[in-house]
């Protein structure tokens, strides 16, 4: 039955559909454990570690695309289908995917086995704004926490998937941790050529509160001016992104902004203040290509994009 | 991706996986019916359209004389002329769809720019600009619409378009009311049928709940994030969700004061989902409803020309017929600034400037200039901007919320 889910989805997976749902009928569903098949991940980065894992052993489908929001993507009647019958469902978890919840939690009481990633690597709560005391999802932004996703993840692949060798996923996944601790070690070293007094990140992405606690920055939230209001602005427009700047006194913010430079440009016209503006990826790989195809490429990305925003003259 | 991929699933596959989903039902809890249907995946992502950092707000415009539509991006202040909708006289919109009315019919743009709001933060797309067809429709439009249907009342009934469906390009009747006011809230449709109103659900079925409050001679409609509100001669029909699990609305009525000394609202404007309301009250002053206190206040303005307001504890912007801007603050009915805008708009002129507000700006078309002037609400109706696109811009809607 693997075959179900390496078929290309679309017209081509209807015969398998209907092979399945005839099995499925022909059994009555009692011995549904044998019928189950692959894994399936819901956000892209949990994909790409969950690959790096799995390699060759075993299909795993990514729900969610290249360039969405692991808020709101949703998902089809056949993915549906393909999720609780899967061997194995790895999700983020902690409110961070809502547009699947519902059919992760409907897999979950169907008797799949699901591993909420986020739950099981100590999360934090967030510290201000309407989110304050719950638990930040976005615990990828600490590579030391994907360290230990990494084993959890395989932990489980070898527990819960049929016909995986367990010593080539064992062999993956510290193949690819050891990628993870480097990229930890990276980051450590990178982010020590920035000063103290400028270990300060301010933005308008709420995703980096496990970066901050795990290479000791302080997070400042601001309001980046629409782009709207740039052609003529008033103070009030600056005002959020302007006293947030004087407060971290740093030459860089980390916001996604259409028109950058033309913000940095109002700053430096409207409020005195020299700044750079510099997006960073937050929820979402890339397409190939686009900078951040990997979690890998994605965090090396994020880091060089605040140590060179940091240490600007 | 659930609305933009349905129409290429085939039905047999659809139909195939339900069953399959079924078939294992009884391994311990209910088949999801959300699988397959549009609530499973109530947010926006849509192949083909790019999410961006912020909202993407388009004025679309039209001018009279030849049906010309245009938009114009505030941001980079770019102008497209993007269809044609011969004899255009209205504009209505629900965010994203832009309905121009006109003798010949109703033509609907989709602005290619909308929002969707999950509560404690937003994600905001644009895609390509693109008319999308004709429906039938009468004169007075009101649009209101969600993510599963839009809503069209005018003189010549109501009419229930499939929002999905739209977003495909495709016109798709889901209900024809003979009412001639439909709104779309909470999951259901309130229609006013004569004086009498009625609940229905989104296919125009009626559900259980009886409505005891009457809405005579209903005009203006607004959907807000307390509520959704219908203008009525002796005050205002508020319908705000009923709490539990399968709650019918709950519809009840705000009266305007017994002691008021002005007509019946002309129309409820507002900046999209907050929720105090303002329009005309006759030619001499202006309504306020604040849905919170559930309450009216008449403002003291002179002749007016338009009217909109900014939100809670904001200001209610009126275009007197002196072609100056003023603000009021609802709160204390005192005038808080003012800026003179534009010649006073000719009284027999076809059409008349309106007021458009977003979360920075407010927009304040001038057919007889030739230009759209952009309005610093927060900053004493500072003038930002006056756009002359080159075209005439008798009608004025804006789209991205």
């Amino acid at each position: 039955m693997r075959a179900l889910s390496s078929r290309p989805r679309g017209r081509a997976l209807l015969p398998a559909v209907l092979a399945l749902l005839l099995t499925a009928v022909a059994s009555g569903c009692a011995a549904e454990g044998e019928q189950r098949s692959g894994i399936v991940v819901t956000t892209n980065i949990l994909g790409d570690i969950t690959r790096n894992i799995v390699g060759d052993q075993a299909e795993v489908t990514v729900l969610m695309k290249p360039g969405a929001d692991p808020h709101s993507f949703g998902i089809s009647a056949q993915e549906a289908a393909l999720l609780e019958n899967a061997e194995l469902v790895i999700h983020n978890g902690l409110g961070l995917e809502e547009g699947v919840h519902r059919n992760v939690e409907a897999a979950d009481q169907a008797g799949v086995p699901t591993l909420a990633v986020g739950e099981a690597v100590d999360p934090i709560d967030y510290t201000e704004g309407e989110t304050q005391g719950q638990a930040d999802p976005h615990f990828w932004t600490d590579p030391v926490r994907v360290r230990q996703a990494v084993d959890l993840i395989a932990a489980q692949v070898s527990e819960q998937v049929d016909g995986v060798d367990t010593e080539r996923i064992q062999a993956n996944a510290e193949e690819y941790g050891g990628q993870i601790d480097e990229l930890h070690e990276e980051n450590t070293r990178a982010f020590a050529e920035i000063p103290e007094e400028r270990r300060r990140l301010v933005t308008n992405h709420h995703v980096f509160g496990y970066l901050a606690q795990r290479y000791d920055f302080e997070v400042i939230g601001a309001v980046i001016p629409s782009g709207t209001t740039l052609a003529s602005p008033s103070a009030s427009d600056l005002e959020s992104l302007s006293s947030a700047v004087e407060q971290a006194g740093v030459p860089a913010v980390f916001a996604d902004s259409s028109q950058p430079d033309r913000l940095a440009r109002v700053m430096a016209e409207e409020a005195g203040l020299d700044i750079e503006v510099i997006p960073l990826f937050s929820e979402s790989l890339t397409a190939e290509g686009e900078g951040a195809a990997t979690y890998v490429e994605m965090t090396r990305a994020n880091t060089d994009a605040i140590v060179r925003g940091l240490t600007r003259e | 991706m659930m609305f933009g991929n349905r129409s290429a699933i085939p039905p047999s596959t659809l139909v195939a996986a339900l069953l399959l989903t079924a078939g294992c039902a009884s391994a311990g809890q209910e088949a999801p019916p959300e699988a397959a249907s549009p609530e499973a995946t109530p947010h926006g992502y849509v192949e083909g359209a790019q999410e961006m950092a912020e909202p993407q707000w388009r004025l679309v415009m039209a001018d009279t004389a030849d049906g010309a539509l245009y938009t114009l991006d505030p941001a980079t202040e770019e102008v497209a002329e993007v269809g044609r909708a011969e004899g255009v006289r209205e504009v209505a919109t629900d965010g994203r769809f832009a309905y121009f009315g006109g003798a010949a019919g109703t033509a609907i743009l989709d602005s290619g720019t909308w929002t969707v709001d999950h509560g404690d933060h937003s994600h905001y797309y644009v895609a390509e600009t693109r008319l999308v067809g004709e429906v039938e429709a009468g004169a007075g439009l009101e649009v209101t619409g969600d993510l599963a249907v839009s809503t069209l009342s005018s003189d010549g009934g109501a009419t229930v378009l499939d929002r999905p469906a739209l977003e495909d390009g495709e016109i798709t009747e889901t209900a024809a009311l003979d009412e001639e006011v439909a709104l779309a809230y909470g999951g259901h449709l309130l229609v006013v049928d004569g004086d009498g109103v009625r609940l229905l659900d989104r296919a125009g079925e009626p559900v259980r709940a009886t409505v005891e409050e009457d809405c005579p001679s209903p005009q203006g409609q607004a959907v807000t994030r307390r509520g959704a509100v219908l203008g009525c001669s002796d005050g205002a029909l508020l319908v705000t969700e009923g709490e539990g699990e399968d709650a019918v609305p709950v519809v009840e009525k705000i009266p305007y004061p017994e002691d008021a000394d002005a007509g019946p609202v002309e129309s409820l404007e507002h900046r999209p989902g907050t929720p105090v309301l303002a329009g005309r009250a006759g030619d001499e002053g202006v309504w306020v409803l604040d849905i919170a206190a559930r309450e009216w206040t008449l403002l003291d303005t002179g002749p007016t020309v338009a009217v909109s307001a900014a939100g809670e504890d904001m200001p209610v912007l009126v275009l007197g017929a002196d072609g100056t801007l003023r603000s009021y603050d609802p709160a204390t009915g005192e005038e808080t600034a003012a800026t003179e805008l534009m010649e006073p708009p000719a009284e027999d002129a076809a059409t008349a400037p309106v007021i458009r507000i977003d979360t920075a700006r407010a927009y304040v078309n001038d057919p007889a200039a030739g230009a759209v002037h952009e309005i610093d609400y927060n900053d004493d109706l500072r003038l930002a901007r006056t756009f002359e696109p080159g075209f005439t811009p008798d009608l004025m809607v804006e789209t991205g919320w």
